[in-house]
């Protein structure tokens, strides 16, 4: 087995965004590189520009930035898309090229940092990416995103209220919602004796070994936060000390911590009950019937990602006219049966049989938005840590 | 060679062939321009920036300001860390010797079954046709409440309850050894062939049991490939951590997880840098240890 | 007499249906110097193991008897015997003390004992156990490597010692000195040297007696000079020096020579032949350093005489090799000493008529080879 040509196709698969840094790690890991080693790739990737994609045949110049709303040319005759996995229906992209005469590519990646750092990069070659809520509030630190020219984008009034002018884009000045979704708890309804309706199950040593908490400091310390009726942004040292002991006090009865790959658990039912997101639950749902969703009444996180044009894109016109489609209710509706998580386009919803209901004004009190703990983020790091080895 | 340039490409080739066959070290040189050539540009050239950013600040949104501290490496020896990196280490530790407990005695019955050597070798080396996140999953299939074995115990009535195994430092152990074992088996394997028989006759003619013919010829002179596999298990079992979060349940925390997580969730890149450079001390020691134990073994001064 | 040190009874070893060796049978007394002489292939490196204890005689294979026991199922540990190998096999990660002490440790030799043993051993094959005891093998010459190998081996007193090829690796000159080395021990210590080689020329030097092995059976055991001087069959004639070879049909015997009818149906004189056939097809075999080549009117008396001419003379320095096409067909080389105009005054040269001949003590009527 050569070490190196494989490591140099692990290289290239992060750098086509076909592995994320923890697959990457897997690889790296089944090649025996070192710890030492995978970092000194990792960052080998980091800081590699990824070669230029192909230059568009319109405009190339991107107009100077203005405060009114610039105007765009014509549309171009392509534009590259980057985007979680398995986040777009089957046929959003083939529709859209048809009717607009527009090569679309589509490259994927499964963590926020990857994209960040590609972007970071300022030559990804990008015209839309697809941050989380918190992703947003790092790209806007470090300048990386255009704003959107609205009157491009007559379909933007499609968005439903809850999720317009979010914490982390007040002005709608960047982001076009694209999916939501709530941190909450899955379960099986067969082996519970009842619904659960607080974090406090996770502490209750009656169902010790089948339970799950997601293996995510943000999830995790998040719902000890709002267990204690805290921020889940909270970087209090009081606040964090509660969670952590809190987080304690449930771990001895979790199974494992673990994020998405639970649900085969569930469905299997070696685990009763775990925090996941309620899309991930929902397509559990359909291989096992008697698995269910709760909000703890404390409260959980609801998730907004958005689709934002990153600073540097060549197709920017191509870009409105994708998230104006997008924006379309039927084109919406599609990608979020796909999905299985909820559309920020109440048209979309309100068109979808089985659609996710939005949460009520009641529901929307307990839930927060995750956003960027900046210098608070060692702290968390720290207390993870903590916890993990506690 | 460079492309079809006619008389002129074979002029240059012929002119490169006059030069350097004046220069006998050049050839071997240009051989080995690839290989050094990737290594310098992949790996120590990433390495110096580690190292100096192991040094740096860091910044908030990842990467490293500029600056001079030594606070990272400072940090790492708070008992949080140290508990981790000598969890990992007892780990590694751990799966070297069931690995080598395990694979020892494989190598050596593969390397005296004559012409099954090569059907059996080939098995060995089957797994890594699959990748290894994909074999860990397949033990998660194993392992599971549900899963294979514990159904197959109940449906034998052999236990009422399934055996909790998955999630468990047990279920650790044996993915890291389930996922090294090859790499101890293939030095071993190499050392036990090259193991000349006429040396096992002598020491029989000479009086040795085959207790003796083993404890006194075979296993020092395997003693290269035990070292390199152990160094080959070792090495990348001090750095996974795929396996303690898939099978143990991501409930420990491995040096490789803290690495993971400096670099992507908690944006400290700095810190991730000497945590990867401290593995690296624990991983130069092992070696030195190994070789220095080899060293003092060996017959005279060869 | 003592019973033989060593003695095989009718033993046969088949190897996955190939007959290694097929039903021996031979004695080895106290203090001789026995070698099994053949090419590869013969069968004589499994004899050495048959009697090594690495290999067991087939089922109803015969009996290998050391010092008067059955030893056919004993391991090689139990038969009282040490052995050189062909490649030394030296422990490469011992030094040579110890590779010297590993039998008597084995053994449960007291430590002081070894000690002394292990230096007189090194002594005894002419090491300087200061100089060279704490060296691995890897820093020996192959001289050294063999002394060692030798050391080792007789360091446990052994009733008999077996050497494989032992001197196959060393240069011409060493290999000259090692063998009357070997000799000289084997008379010494007094115990029983079992030597297999290829080289029939090592053989003869230092043996006291010669099994010469061909397609698994011996094809003669003797001293020596019998084996030299009257090899019994074609094979021993051609592997044991050289041979000038005569076709003939057997005709009868004339006192203790036989008589073989050439081609031409003149008559040749040989030893042996007892117990052929009259008419039967057989081989005359003569050393070529007992052809004469005389003038053709210059015949001794006694002598059978063939007419030939010479074809080539061959110049070997103190010997010359004059070849010389017979009359009636093949081929006879006669080897004579150079020794100058004076005293050799015929100056052989291509093209020359004159007569091969030889004395009818000197010439051998084989027996067949068997199958």
């Amino acid at each position: 087995m050569s070490q190196e040509s494989d490591a140099k196709n692990l290289i290239d698969a992060v750098r086509a965004g076909r592995l994320d840094r923890r697959e990457f790690m897997m690889s790296a890991l089944g090649l025996g590189l070192t710890v030492g080693t995978m970092g000194a790739v990792l960052q080998a990737c980091s800081s590699d520009p990824k070669p230029a994609e192909p230059k568009p045949a319109g405009d190339p110049s991107t107009p100077a930035p203005a405060p009114a709303e610039k105007e765009l040319g014509p549309i171009e005759g392509e534009l590259h898309i980057y985007l979680w996995s398995d986040y777009i229906a089957e046929d959003t992209v083939p529709n859209f090229e048809k009717e607009f005469n527009c090569k679309v590519t589509v490259d994927t990646y499964e963590s926020n940092e990857e994209m960040i750092a590609k972007v970071q990069t300022g030559a990804s070659g990008y015209d839309l990416v697809c941050p989380s809520g918190y992703a947003v509030t790092v790209l806007k630190h470090l300048d990386l995103m255009e704003k959107l020219s609205k009157k491009y984008l007559p379909n933007y009034g499609n968005i439903a209220p809850i999720f317009d002018k979010t914490v982390f884009d007040p002005e709608n000045a960047f982001t076009v919602p694209w999916q939501w979704g709530i941190t909450g708890i899955a379960y099986r309804k067969d082996k519970l004796p009842a619904p659960p309706d607080s974090w406090a199950l996770f502490q209750d040593p009656a169902h010790k070994g089948k339970l799950t908490m997601m293996d995510d400091m943000r999830d995790n310390i998040g719902a000890w936060l709002k267990f204690r009726g805290k921020s889940l942004n909270s970087v209090k040292p009081e606040d964090l000390a509660a969670a952590k002991a809190d987080a304690l006090l449930a771990k001895p009865n979790l199974k494992s911590y673990i994020s998405a790959p639970v649900k085969a658990q569930l469905i299997a039912g070696d685990v009763f009950a775990a925090q996941l997101w309620n899309g991930d639950t929902m397509q559990a749902k359909v291989e096992n019937a008697n698995i269910e969703f709760a909000i703890p009444k404390e409260g959980g996180a609801i998730w907004c990602d958005s689709m934002v044009i990153p600073k540097g894109a060549k197709n920017v016109r191509a870009a409105h006219e994708f998230l104006n489609y997008v924006l379309r209710p039927e084109v919406g509706a599609a990608i979020s049966t796909f999905t299985g998580y909820g559309s920020p386009n109440a048209k979309a919803t309100a068109s979808m049989p089985n659609a996710v209901a939005y949460p009520s004004a009641e529901q929307m009190k307990l839930l927060e938005y995750q956003e960027d703990l900046g210098e608070g983020t060692s702290a968390w790091d720290q207390l993870w840590t903590e916890i993990k080895s506690g | 060679m460079s492309g079809g340039g006619g008389s002129g490409g074979g002029g240059l080739r012929l002119a490169w062939l006059r030069w350097s066959a004046r220069r006998p070290g050049v050839r071997a040189w240009s051989l080995m321009a690839p290989g050094t050539g990737w290594l310098l540009v992949f790996f120590l050239i990433p390495l110096g920036f580690m190292l100096a950013y192991s040094f740096m600040k860091k910044g908030v949104y990842g990467g490293v300001e500029p600056g001079f501290t030594l606070e990272h490496y400072l940090r790492f020896f708070d008992p949080l860390y140290l508990t981790i990196l000598l969890r990992t280490v007892v780990y590694a530790l751990g799966c070297t010797f069931f690995s080598l407990v395990m694979g020892y005695p494989v190598a050596y019955v593969i390397s005296r079954s004559g012409a099954w050597k090569n059907l059996l070798m080939f098995l060995v080396i089957l797994p890594f046709w699959t990748s290894f996140l994909v074999r860990t999953f397949a033990m998660i299939f194993l392992m599971r409440d549900t899963g294979l074995i514990n159904t197959a115990l109940i449906a034998m009535h052999l236990v009422q309850e399934p055996i909790e195994m998955l999630n468990t430092p047990f279920a650790v152990m044996t993915g890291l050894v389930y996922g090294f074992l090859p790499f101890m088996i293939l030095p071993i394997y190499s050392s036990l062939e090259k193991l000349d028989p006429s040396l096992l006759e002598a020491a029989e003619v000479l009086g040795a049991r085959p207790f003796a013919r083993f404890t006194k010829v075979v296993l020092p002179l395997s003693m290269p490939g035990v070292v390199a596999g152990s160094l080959l298990v070792f090495i990348p079992a001090l750095g996974s951590f795929l396996t303690s979060d898939l099978l143990g349940g991501a409930k420990e925390m491995m040096v490789g997880n803290l690495v993971q997580n400096q670099f992507i969730a908690a944006r400290n890149w700095p810190f991730g840098s000497a945590a990867s450079f401290v593995v690296m001390g624990v991983v130069l020691l092992a070696v030195f240890g190994f070789l220095k134990s080899r060293d003092d073994s060996a017959p005279g001064g060869l | 007499m003592a019973a033989p040190v060593v003695e095989f009874r009718n033993v046969s070893k088949t190897f996955a249906g190939h007959k290694a060796v097929r039903g021996i049978s031979f004695h080895i007394d106290k203090g001789e110097f026995f070698s099994i002489l053949g090419p590869s292939g013969c069968g004589k490196t499994t004899t050495l193991r048959l009697l090594a204890g690495f290999e067991e005689p087939d089922e109803d294979g015969g009996e290998v008897r050391i010092l008067d026991e059955v030893v056919n199922h004993r391991r090689p540990y139990e038969r009282k015997l040490a052995m050189v190998f062909q490649n030394y096999a030296l422990f490469p990660h011992l030094t040579v003390e110890k590779n010297v002490a590993f039998g008597l440790e084995q053994r449960g030799t007291p430590k002081g004992e070894i000690v002394t043993r292990v230096r007189n051993a090194l002594e005894n094959v002419r090491l300087d156990p200061v100089k060279f005891g704490g060296r691995p093998p890897a820093a020996l010459s192959g001289g050294q490597r063999q002394r060692v190998a030798l050391a080792r081996a007789l360091v446990l007193e052994p009733s008999i010692l077996l050497l494989d090829e032992p001197l196959g690796a060393l240069d011409l000159k060493l290999r000259k000195e090692m063998q009357l080395e070997l000799k000289s021990l084997n008379r010494r210590l007094g115990i029983t040297f079992v030597y297999v080689t290829h080289d029939q020329e090592e053989a003869l030097t230092m043996s006291d007696r010669i099994a010469v092995m061909d397609n698994a059976l011996i094809a003669q055991l003797g001293a020596p000079a019998e084996i030299y001087e009257h090899p019994r069959t074609a094979f021993v004639a051609r592997f044991i020096g050289e041979s000038n070879f005569l076709e003939g049909a057997y005709a009868g015997r004339e006192g203790t020579w036989a008589l073989v009818r050439r081609a031409d149906g003149s008559l040749v004189r040989g030893r042996g032949g007892d117990g052929r056939a009259e008419g039967a097809a057989v081989k005359i075999a003569v050393r070529p350093e007992r052809v004469e080549l005389v003038q053709p009117d210059a015949v001794p008396e006694g002598f059978d005489a063939l007419p030939a001419t010479v074809r080539q003379v061959v110049y070997r320095g103190e010997m010359l090799h004059v070849r010389v096409t017979l009359r009636e067909g093949g081929e006879m080389v006669a080897a004579m000493r150079n020794e100058g105009q004076i005293r050799n005054p015929v100056r052989w040269q291509e093209g020359v008529a004159c007569m091969a001949v030889f004395a009818p003590d000197d010439a051998r009527v084989l027996e067949e080879d068997p199958a």
